[in-house]
């Protein structure tokens, strides 16, 4: 090798080592989002496809449910969950994201069974398929002329608000509001500050608070529009609408955006480095991108994280968003959640200031 | 208009600034020259109520930074080292931007753009700009409210000389307005252009100051014999010359040639002298500069290092 590319080679590799900060991001938060995702959450022993079934009512315990049920423990299959509930729990449960997938029968007979789902629902898509052939199998193993191949039936989801598209849009706007004040705000601030003009702007009569309201407008007519662009493609092409109140989605979407710029200031305090700042709002971004329910529901999570899933402001605002959406919520559901973010916003915004390197 | 005094600034353990007491009259502009390092910028920077001292005072126009922050605003404009507009913001809305901080008319922009000779890049994003022009920029911003006191952190640094002296251009007009100027610089020569006090600052300390003929006749700045010979010199073949005040031997050597400086208080009076020494001794001359002293020289005089030559490292 040549011994010019060498140095170049040590030169960039020593640069890169003796940055502590760049370090943490470039190998120990791999490491760390690996463990979270890849060891916490891959725990055999918690059930990974939830499944709804139907009964009659909670008190029924009717023999379609207890031959799949049985049937599962006999397989050991540890990772498939189901949950009995009526008709009309399913529809709502599958509209708040809490399935994406529930089985029928007549109660009769178990060989006819109906599986409603979206098809275009990759997640439950994979749930049916491994249902079904593991259904299959077991009909298989029953060594008995009379016994009847159990026949499978399709029922796609048709009401609006069940569909895919109804459980997305929601998560796209909760993502769009954080990412927007995230990487617009947080990591805007620590441009300015990397080009000196945060200091520079700062050795003027400018108000610090109109700076970062300013900041904080620019950013809500931005997710405004975002959102605005997306509600309305969905409503002409999927006819997507909102079911519940208004005013209702106003508060929310305005607290989200309250919570992620207060969260945005936090993270963007200190740093004048791109890189660490990169790291920093990555930390924020990747982990609720994954956890909060945006793409698919965090209900496959393990029982004992989705409690600390819902304190996550993304979570807060996703699911206020869909219920608003979806389920008719109204004011008085969302307003815990409203609280919650504009508190977060707050407590976020006052650690950031506090904290904050203006020059 | 503005008094330092002893003021001392440390970052951890580097001293940065040192016991430094200083008073600008109104209408004087003032230079800080001084390499990278010098302790400029920190200077400058808490004349600015933008780092605080970590001892002393500082008061302008008798007030004070933790007492009359809106008010100082007022009075000064800023122009700091390498700041950064942003990118796709035009020349005319960064202005209209900042004039909004001081509650200004937009008419005051106009005038502003005018004084920068900037009105033909008004829709121009910032980007865009050559050094010059930001550099013209950044110091619209800082007159934007018509300041009494201009503080400008190396205004010029990295522009070509075409566009250091439109910069100066600019300023020398201010002159007349009744402005105050303290701006920072490693170029020896826009000290020299611009400003009648000239701050020579090394080591978080001022070394000497005055007008440029005081701090020359102070320092005993008299006349320099350059030359360049095959041979190298000897110091004493030469201390006998008339008005001889020190001379530096082999200062430099270029392969076979050596560089040899002679401090003298009249070149003319020792010039027969001299030529005498260089027949007697055979010395051939490659070549040869006589001159008046300036302030460079004193620079490295006083410090042992060159004014420009200094490291472009951050400004301690």
């Amino acid at each position: 090798m040549r011994y010019s590319l060498l140095q170049l080679t040590f030169i960039h590799l020593k640069e890169f080592v003796r940055q502590p900060a760049v370090f943490f991001w470039g190998f120990l938060f791999p490491v760390a989002m690996a463990w979270v995702l890849g060891v916490a959450f891959s725990n055999q022993s918690e059930p990974i496809h939830r499944i709804g079934i139907l009964v009659e009512s909670k008190s029924d315990s009717p023999t379609a449910v207890q031959w799949v049920q049985e049937a599962l423990d006999k397989q050991n299959q540890l990772d498939v969950e189901l949950v009995p509930m009526t008709s009309e729990e399913a529809i709502k449960a599958v509209k708040k994201g809490e399935i994406q997938l529930y089985l029928e029968n007549s109660f009769t007979a178990t060989s006819d069974w109906i599986f409603h789902f979206d098809p275009r629902n990759k997640e439950a898509e994979r749930s049916y398929l491994y249902l079904k052939s593991f259904m299959m199998d077991l009909s298989d193993q029953v060594d008995s002329p009379n016994t009847v191949r159990p026949r499978f039936t399709l029922q796609e989801f048709q009401s609006i608000g069940t569909r895919y598209i109804d459980f997305l849009v929601p998560g796209m706007i909760g993502m769009g509001i954080m990412n927007s004040c995230l990487w617009g705000m947080g990591y805007g601030l620590v441009e300015l500050r990397i080009r000196k003009l945060l200091r520079r702007m700062v050795a003027s009569p400018m108000k610090k608070w109109e700076f970062l309201f300013g900041y904080f407008l620019s950013r809500l007519a931005a997710t405004c529009l975002e959102s605005a662009f997306l509600f309305g493609f969905v409503f002409i092409y999927f006819d997507s609408t909102v079911t519940g109140s208004w005013p209702a989605l106003l508060a929310v979407f305005l607290s989200g955006n309250c919570a992620f710029a207060g969260l945005a200031v936090f993270l963007a305090s200190r740093t004048d480095n791109s890189r660490v700042g990169n790291g920093l709002i990555n930390t924020a971004t990747l982990p609720m991108m994954i956890l909060s329910g945006v793409f698919f529901s965090y209900r496959n999570f393990p029982e004992w994280c989705i409690h600390i899933i819902q304190m996550l402001p993304l979570t807060r605002l996703v699911d206020s968003l869909r219920g608003i959406f979806n389920l008719a919520y109204t004011m008085n559901d969302c307003l815990s959640s409203i609280v919650v973010m504009l508190s977060t916003g707050l407590v976020f915004s006052l650690l950031g200031l506090k904290v904050f390197r203006w020059h | 208009m503005i008094r330092v005094e002893k003021v001392s600034k440390y970052f951890g353990d580097l001293r940065a600034v040192d016991d430094l007491s200083l008073e600008i009259e109104k209408n004087q502009f003032v230079a800080l020259l001084g390499p990278n390092g010098a302790g400029k910028t920190t200077l400058i920077e808490m004349i600015e109520g933008i780092q605080k001292p970590t001892s002393g005072t500082i008061s302008i126009k008798g007030m004070n930074w933790n007492r009359h922050r809106d008010a100082l605003y007022r009075i000064l404009g800023v122009s700091l080292q390498e700041t950064q507009f942003m990118d796709k913001i035009t020349v005319e809305e960064i202005m209209r931007l900042f004039s909004s901080f001081y509650g200004l008319a937009s008419s005051r922009t106009e005038e502003v753009l005018e004084m920068v000779d900037l009105e033909s890049k008004r829709k121009t994003y910032t980007v865009n700009l050559s050094g010059g022009q930001r550099q013209r920029l950044a110091l619209g911003v800082a007159l934007i409210h018509n300041p009494e006191i201009l503080l400008l952190d190396e205004p010029t640094t990295g522009l070509d000389p075409h566009a250091r002296r439109e910069v100066w251009k600019i300023l020398l007009e201010l002159k007349s307005t009744g402005t105050t100027l303290i701006l920072t610089t490693h170029y020896m020569e826009e000290a020299q252009a611009l400003c009648e006090r000239i701050l020579i600052m090394f080591d978080g300390r001022i070394q000497t100051q005055g007008t440029l003929r005081e701090i020359l006749n102070r320092h005993g700045c008299w006349e320099l014999i350059e030359f360049r010979t095959e041979k190298p010199c000897r110091s004493e073949w030469f201390d006998t010359l008339p008005g001889f005040l020190t001379i530096e031997s082999n200062l430099t050597k270029e392969g076979n040639i050596h560089r040899t400086r002679i401090q003298l208080k009249d070149i003319a009076a020792a010039m027969p002298s001299f030529w005498k020494i260089v027949t007697e001794r055979n010395l051939r001359i490659e070549d040869m500069e006589c001159r008046k002293m300036n302030l460079d020289d004193l620079f490295v005089s006083l410090t042992g290092r060159h004014l420009e030559a200094s490291d472009e490292n951050e400004d301690g």
